[in-house]
């Protein structure tokens, strides 16, 4: 449940029933409101105290009674600044802002070209621009809907006329779910790993039986659709999603196929894990989960077979199984509405883009692991560089996202959209340190985060979180370390932080207490600590040194 | 369902009247729920419900309960 504010230059009023049975919504009396409600902070909007603001304007509308080109350019241009002024008003709220349709209506001459295109264009680029600066906006695909049923089924003369409701009803109870999709995609946890079937699921046909030459992929027919399935498939791996295999067939007729097939997409580099074997899939997910260090729970499964599907649900609850179209020619569909449904994501961060090749580097140090003397030795023989900072604005996505997805090495599960980042960091006193980590085998990013807020002299470590990916080397201490100079320097002389248990983080069961702090009181399971940073020394394992770029 | 059973289904959500209240002489601003915004709502959603289209006069016609379920029946013959 969320406090919506729908904004626009035309009747929307029919959204507030459909809306209201799972939200609160605040609609303007009185349409022509929106520039209003964007430039004067003190008004309803803000006394509502929405949670997200939809901004839905409709294109003809807007540019009503312009016949010059021009003319209608400066108009959208003027209403992408309002757009900007929103979002600068309202920086804690979530606001998306709809790409416009712009139905064309003049008479013209058959071969003219039609103005309403370049306007489309100006609004998307423009409107594109804007997102991409300012964090807390999102697009609204409204087009996109449009387009799905057509003008036509979308649009009501009747309902324009009459009562300035551009929309038909079909069309207002589409939008009116639609909003509620985009609220929760922007708030979903997003899977972390899509394991695949081969035979029938990638390619048409069992590898072991049809041989290399007769399983069906190709560019037109049947094999097409395993094709663009696979295309697909490989954009979400391009999208930060890791891939893997789990077939009941010879590995080395698989490579064979992944390697030298020509109609092939995907190849071997794409996975993570390969598991071609006769051993059952849940024993392969179970054996991954464990390997790749991944929770069941970021799994979903893709398999043509009901039985492999019904044994792995049954073995591994916590995986999300999806279904398989009975008919082959949705495959490609299916693949985009699992992307909806379980990888959605609104932005991408630098490290998304490198997670496969991050899983590929872990391989390798794993590797060297086995052959070190000691846990010291491997780990400054990592050569490990830490770099700590105060947060970027440009990392806001990523740190917002590792609040959400990070159970284990994280000591208050606090979890932060990007907007209640912002509100974070805004508040007098706050700190949000984060840190990124490369060694000699490639660079992890920005994997670790320590939130602290002030009391006088007393900070307090809101969280402390860390990918788990680099869990296991003291990196902790090290910037633990580092951050606690540098809020000495600002004052600071004691440091408190909560460790609130939950089934995952186990991990951080003992964080402070290594970190040589001392428990002031239990309550509840909950441990609380302290340490007077002046006058207490430490222990701690400092095997690096951070390069501090902290500045006063 | 009968016809007669959705249109009352239909009325008697939007208005938000229970539909063992509805009766014939319920009429447009004259019951606190009947305003422009739902009058419109009505229309689209019978037309939707029944793939129709009401024409104009019709729907500026439309005062009370009686005329809706009339005139909606007229389309469907």
């Amino acid at each position: 449940m969320m406090r919506l504010g729908i904004l626009s230059n035309v009747n929307l009023d029919l959204l507030k029933r459909p809306l209201e049975k799972e939200h609160e919504v605040y609609i303007p009396d009185g349409f022509g409101q929106w520039i209003q409600e964007t430039m004067i902070p003190n008004n309803k909007l803000t006394a509502f105290n929405p949670d997200a603001i939809f901004l839905l304007l409709d294109g003809n509308a807007l540019i009503e009674g312009i016949t010059d080109p021009s003319e209608a350019e400066t108009e959208l241009r003027a209403a992408i600044l309002h757009c900007e002024r929103l979002a600068k008003n309202y920086t804690t709220v979530q606001i998306f802002i709809a790409n416009i349709d712009i139905k064309p209506k003049t008479i013209l001459s058959g071969d003219s070209i039609r103005p309403e295109h370049a306007l489309l264009a100006i609004w998307e680029k423009q409107l594109n621009e804007l997102i991409q600066k300012i964090p807390n906006l999102h697009l609204f695909e409204l087009r996109l809907l449009i387009e799905n049923i057509g003008r036509d089924n979308f649009y009501s003369d009747k309902m324009w006329y009459l009562g300035s409701m551009p929309y038909s009803m079909k069309a207002v109870k589409l939008l009116a779910q639609s909003i509620c999709d985009a609220l929760q995609n922007h708030s979903k946890t997003r899977k972390k790993i899509l394991v695949v079937d081969l035979d029938n699921t990638l390619w048409g046909g069992v590898l072991g039986e049809d041989g290399e030459n007769g399983i069906q992929l190709s560019r037109s027919n049947i094999g097409a659709a395993y094709r663009d399935a696979q295309i697909r498939i490989k954009e979400l791996a391009k999208n930060g999603i890791l891939l893997a295999i789990a077939s009941k067939n010879e590995k080395d007729d698989v490579l064979h196929v992944l390697e030298h097939h020509p109609m092939m997409v995907l190849k071997p580099d794409d996975f993570v894990a390969i598991y071609v074997n006769w051993d059952s899939k849940s024993q392969n997910i179970a054996d991954m989960a464990q390997n790749l260090n991944l929770g069941l729970e970021s799994f979903v499964f893709l398999d043509d077979n009901p039985v492999e599907r019904e044994s792995v649900r049954l073995a591994l609850p916590d995986v999300t199984i999806v279904d398989f179209p009975h008919d082959i020619t949705k495959l490609p569909q299916k693949i985009q509405d699992i992307a909806n449904d379980y990888f959605y994501i609104s932005r991408l961060t630098s490290e998304d883009l490198a997670k496969t090749e991050q899983y590929q580097q872990e391989t390798k140090r794993k590797a060297m692991m086995d052959t070190a003397a000691s846990i010291e030795d491997y780990l400054r023989s990592l050569q490990i560089d830490i770099t700590l900072q105060e947060m970027q604005d440009e990392q806001l996505e990523r740190v917002s996202q590792l609040t959400q997805k990070t159970n284990q090495f994280n000591l208050t599960t606090k979890r932060f959209t990007p907007e209640q980042i912002i509100q974070y960091r805004n508040t007098p006193g706050n700190h949000i340190y984060v840190a990124n980590v490369s060694d000699k085998f490639g660079d992890s990013g920005l994997v670790l985060i320590l939130m602290v807020s002030q009391n006088k002299n007393i900070g307090h470590i809101d969280n402390l979180l860390m990918s788990c990916r680099v869990m296991g080397r003291h990196i902790e201490d090290a910037v633990v370390d580092a951050v606690e100079r540098h809020l000495y320097s600002k004052g600071i002389t004691e440091i408190t932080a909560d460790y609130l248990p939950t089934p995952k983080n186990t991990p951080v069961k003992m964080l402070m207490e290594h970190l040589d702090y001392t428990i002031s009181n239990v309550d509840d399971g909950i441990k609380h600590y302290i340490r007077n940073i002046k006058t207490e020394t430490t222990q701690r394992v400092l095997l690096f040194n951070v390069n501090e770029k902290l500045y006063d | 369902m009968t016809d007669v059973e959705r249109i009352a289904n239909l009325f008697s959500e939007i208005m938000e009247i229970p539909i063992n209240e509805l009766n014939d002489s319920i009429s447009y601003n004259s019951y606190p729920t009947w305003d422009s915004l739902r009058h419109l709502q009505l229309i689209s959603e019978l037309e939707d419900e029944f793939n129709i289209e009401f024409c104009l006069e019709d729907i500026t016609s439309m005062r009370t309960y009686k005329e809706v379920k009339e005139l909606t029946r007229k389309y469907l013959q």
